[in-house]
């Protein structure tokens, strides 16, 4: 009896806590999915910008792929370096930001370690965002202009 | 064949890791597989892809993988049939309840937790094409499993295995396992059902037409090769062997087209196989080394290059790995540790319980691969659960030795063993009136040395059940049908532990419960069926017949002390038992013993007793000893040799001369073995004015 009772009582209020856990979940919004392959279909440099972080963008067919786990993001050039940026997406705009050392002389007044950013706004309302705008730009150098650029998502 | 190559390479190199890493964890007493899931990730690119990524990029190209994936699931499909073969529902006899609560609740509650702490991390580690429900189920599903392997394995090495703890959390952990298994194809059914074509009806109906197939029909249809595998001269031939994979593989597409996993298709067939002990033995020693050393360090390997260390990148990544850990460890080892202590293990042994449920291991890695599969995690919670999985696992042996010291463990064994020692007595009770003339039987048919009883009480099963085996001192205590037997217990210092339980069977309850607590001696009061005017039939009848213990039936008729007792004698083990018996109470009651030895007219007794001595091995009395006629006090004996045709119609006119108690072998010679239509049949009970002990010997067959 003082099983059946203890059974009753631990497994029947666990079970009644998880159906109230998962009716008050379903009101929680989870980040937009932004993982995959993202195709670079339109690009512009700015003032120097090619001299800057150019190399970001050196190759014919330029894309990014997109590691998400939830809100936090990696992102993986498809350069010759494989260069791999941390970011977080809040609403909908992806942030990233990577310190880089430049290995020849260094551009003017800007040192040998620069701190570039990347900001990517998903301008498609879907739940399953398929374009993308945005512009890399070099946060401790002014004289390194930004780089815009839009993408599609590869589906 | 560039690829082959490739494998080639892979596989050799995923071997010497797993071996030589494996080892090294054995030698610092942690389980071999932490070993072998460490190697895993030391392949992959957490570490030689980060301190070597050349050459990880030539040992594991991507496009290599597939290969390496497709002998990883095949290694899982072995191994999750492997581990239905090794489901043993034994283990949950006479502790099913105990079991089935701490079980339960050592999973609901860490599901919950991993479900509470969905409604934080959703938001945080999830996207939008993943439901709260499918996210939160999952969590919840991963949090709450226990590696069976891994902590039987622990528990053997640590001799833990005859012990109550050991005992409990192996049965614990196969409910779990059961139970953890049947969530995961819920949930899997919820996840799939959001993402695949396949519709959730279908899935539903047809994985209840699937399990009602396999129990009705295909269970009882491959019970058969039990057959066939006894005509092979009990071996598994290659052609059983083959059979049985195409049986585990049809069942795993079965279950995979269904829309729950293969993976569950398999370790159903294999809890379908038939329960012989030595045919799934040998299945299981066939399949296991190519399984263990080949094809499931290629999963560890698979799993530890989905693992990347990196992802899991600034403080607030670690923050939630260490709520993932907490919650996991909290609603494992404390949800085990605080259904284990209500359901009356100590402290100390409860919590020994949590550590080794807490174990995770390879099941987790199982469950985690599942969810990356079908995209309900991402790599970074991926990452973090899986490093989860290795400490839950790695924390396991260190903590359970520092609760269980290797002294207190020795400890333990030796009190089992001189409980062990105890001469043990079970006692079923109807009534409580009958309670303590069985006991006063009981002890003074002990032997000297210490005696242990075990009083029983059933319940039928229209009345509630009110106890249970774990619970052998507290709550059945308060029972009425206890109290006379327990005063009298209390009176002789004897030691007596009350079980009580509703039953459908109590024969074989009875006998499952003297086979469990591996008794000496069944005593049974008079038993009248419903349905019959003999004495010797219903309960009574199937636990003489069927009980692995010597087993005795008493009819109170005169009021104990006994002072004179009459032991009619002929022949065999019974008879024999009976004068064992009587020579106990003897000397324990201070009674005087009428040995009553029936012979044929004009023979004696010497020629008698002297044929009755065992020849050799094969005589079938040979492990019988007739020292309980040469011990005997002579002051407490008394031969009486009588000549007769008829040993019933004498034993009943000599038990009429004024003994208190008859005490006599179960045979046919008194009228006591069944026989359809004889008038015969129970006449001494029946007719005798005296107390009555029938004794059965447990002989047990070779």
């Amino acid at each position: 009896m003082k099983i059946i009772l203890l059974y009753i009582i631990m497994v029947g209020i666990l079970f009644a806590a998880l159906l109230e856990i998962l009716r008050v979940g379903e009101k929680i919004k989870a980040p937009l999915n932004v993982s995959g392959k993202w195709n670079i279909n339109n690009i512009s440099y700015g003032d120097n910008s090619n001299d800057c972080i150019g190399i970001l963008t050196n190759t014919k067919n330029s894309n990014f792929l997109i590691d998400q786990s939830g809100i936090h993001l990696t992102l993986i050039f498809n350069n010759s370096a494989k260069t791999e940026m941390q970011g977080k997406l809040e609403n909908n705009t992806m942030t990233f930001h990577k310190i880089f050392s430049v290995t020849n002389e260094g551009i003017k007044n800007c040192g040998k370690r620069i701190n570039v950013g990347l900001i990517l706004k998903i301008i498609s309302d879907n739940e399953y965002p398929d374009k993308l705008t945005g512009a890399w730009y070099v946060l401790n150098c002014s004289e390194c202009g930004k780089i815009n650029l839009s993408a599609v998502r590869e589906q | 064949m560039e690829f082959l190559l490739t494998l080639i390479i892979q596989i050799a190199v995923i071997i010497i890791a797993s071996r030589t890493i494996g080892l090294a964890f054995r030698k610092i007493h942690q389980p071999q597989v932490v070993g072998e899931m460490v190697a895993g990730i030391i392949l992959g690119p957490s570490v030689l892809g980060l301190i070597a990524p050349h050459l990880f990029t030539f040992i594991f190209p991507p496009s290599s993988l597939k290969y390496l994936s497709t002998l990883s699931q095949l290694g899982l499909l072995l191994f999750m049939f492997i581990v239905g073969l090794e489901l043993d529902p034994k283990l949950l006899k006479g502790r099913g309840h105990a079991a089935v609560l701490i079980s339960h609740v050592s999973i609901i509650l860490p599901f919950i937790l991993g479900t509470v702490l969905s409604l934080y991390l959703y938001p945080l580690l999830s996207n939008n094409s993943i439901t709260f429900t499918a996210f939160a189920l999952f969590m919840g599903a991963s949090m709450s499993i226990t590696a069976f392997p891994v902590l039987a394995r622990i528990l053997s090495e640590k001799n833990l295995i005859k012990t109550k703890l050991g005992a409990v959390t192996i049965a614990c952990a196969a409910v779990d396992d059961v139970t953890a298994w049947s969530i995961l194809a819920i949930v899997v059914t919820v996840v799939r059902a959001s993402s695949d074509k396949i519709p959730v009806w279908l899935t539903i109906t047809g994985s209840i037409v699937f399990i009602l197939i396999m129990i009705l029909i295909v269970r009882p249809v491959i019970s058969k090769l039990e057959i066939y595998y006894h005509n092979k001269g009990n071996k598994v031939t290659n052609d059983i062997l083959g059979l049985v994979l195409l049986l585990m593989l049809a069942s795993a597409w079965t279950t995979e087209w269904l829309g729950i996993h293969a993976l569950f298709g398999a370790f159903f067939m294999g809890a379908m196989m038939p329960r012989n002990k030595y045919f799934l033995n040998s299945i299981i020693e066939k399949l296991n080394d190519v399984t263990i050393v080949l094809l499931l360090p290629i999963f560890f390997a698979l799993t530890g290059l989905n693992t990347s260390i990196g992802l899991i990148a600034g403080p607030d990544m670690w923050f939630y790995f260490a709520l993932i850990l907490s919650a996991a460890v909290i609603g494992k080892l404390g949800g085990s540790t605080i259904s284990a202590r209500l359901t009356s293990l100590s402290w100390r042994e409860a919590s020994g319980l949590g550590i080794l449920m807490n174990t995770r291991g390879l099941m987790e890695l199982i469950i985690l691969s599942i969810g990356l599969q079908f995209g309900v995690i991402s790599h970074a919670l991926f990452t973090m659960m899986v490093l989860m999985a290795l400490v839950t696992t790695f924390m396991t042996t260190p903590f359970f030795e520092w609760v269980y010291p290797a002294k207190l463990i020795r400890k333990e064994l030796e009190e089992a063993d001189k409980e062990k020692q105890k001469f043990r007595i079970l006692i079923p009770i109807s009534f409580p009136s009958s309670g303590s003339g069985l006991a006063k039987i009981a002890f003074a048919v002990s032997p000297n040395h210490d005696l242990k009883i075990y009083a029983l009480h059933l319940l039928r099963g229209n009345e509630i059940s009110i106890s249970n085996l774990g619970d052998e001192n507290t709550t059945a205590n308060s029972s009425e049908v206890f109290l006379p037997i327990m005063n009298f217990a209390k009176e002789n210092s004897i030691n007596v532990s009350p079980l009580s339980f509703a039953t459908r069977n109590a024969a074989l309850d009875i006998n499952q419960i003297a086979s469990i607590k591996e008794v000496n001696l069944i005593i049974m009061g008079w038993h009248k069926p419903v349905l019959s005017e003999s004495i010797l039939s219903g309960t009574v009848s199937e636990v003489l017949r069927e009980a692995k213990a010597d087993v005795c039936v008493y009819l109170e008729r005169k009021f104990q002390p006994y002072k004179n007792i009459l032991v009619p004698f002929k022949e065999g083990a019974n008879d024999l038992g009976a004068l064992t018996l009587a020579q106990q109470m003897a000397i324990k009651l201070n009674a005087t013993v009428t040995l009553l030895h029936i012979i044929k007219p004009k023979s004696n007794i010497d020629d008698i007793i002297s044929n009755k001595i065992p020849t050799g091995p094969n005589d079938p009395d040979y492990d019988l000893s007739l020292t309980g006629i040469e011990e005997f006090p002579e002051e407490h004996l008394k031969l009486q040799t009588v000549e007769s045709d008829s040993p019933l119609d004498t034993a009943i006119k000599i038990a009429n001369n004024n003994f208190d108690l008859v005490i006599v072998g179960f045979s046919e010679t008194w009228g006591l073995e069944p026989a359809l239509f004889s008038k015969r049949h129970e006449r001494l009970a029946r007719e005798c004015p005296a107390s009555l002990l029938i004794f059965r010997k447990y002989v047990p067959k070779k």
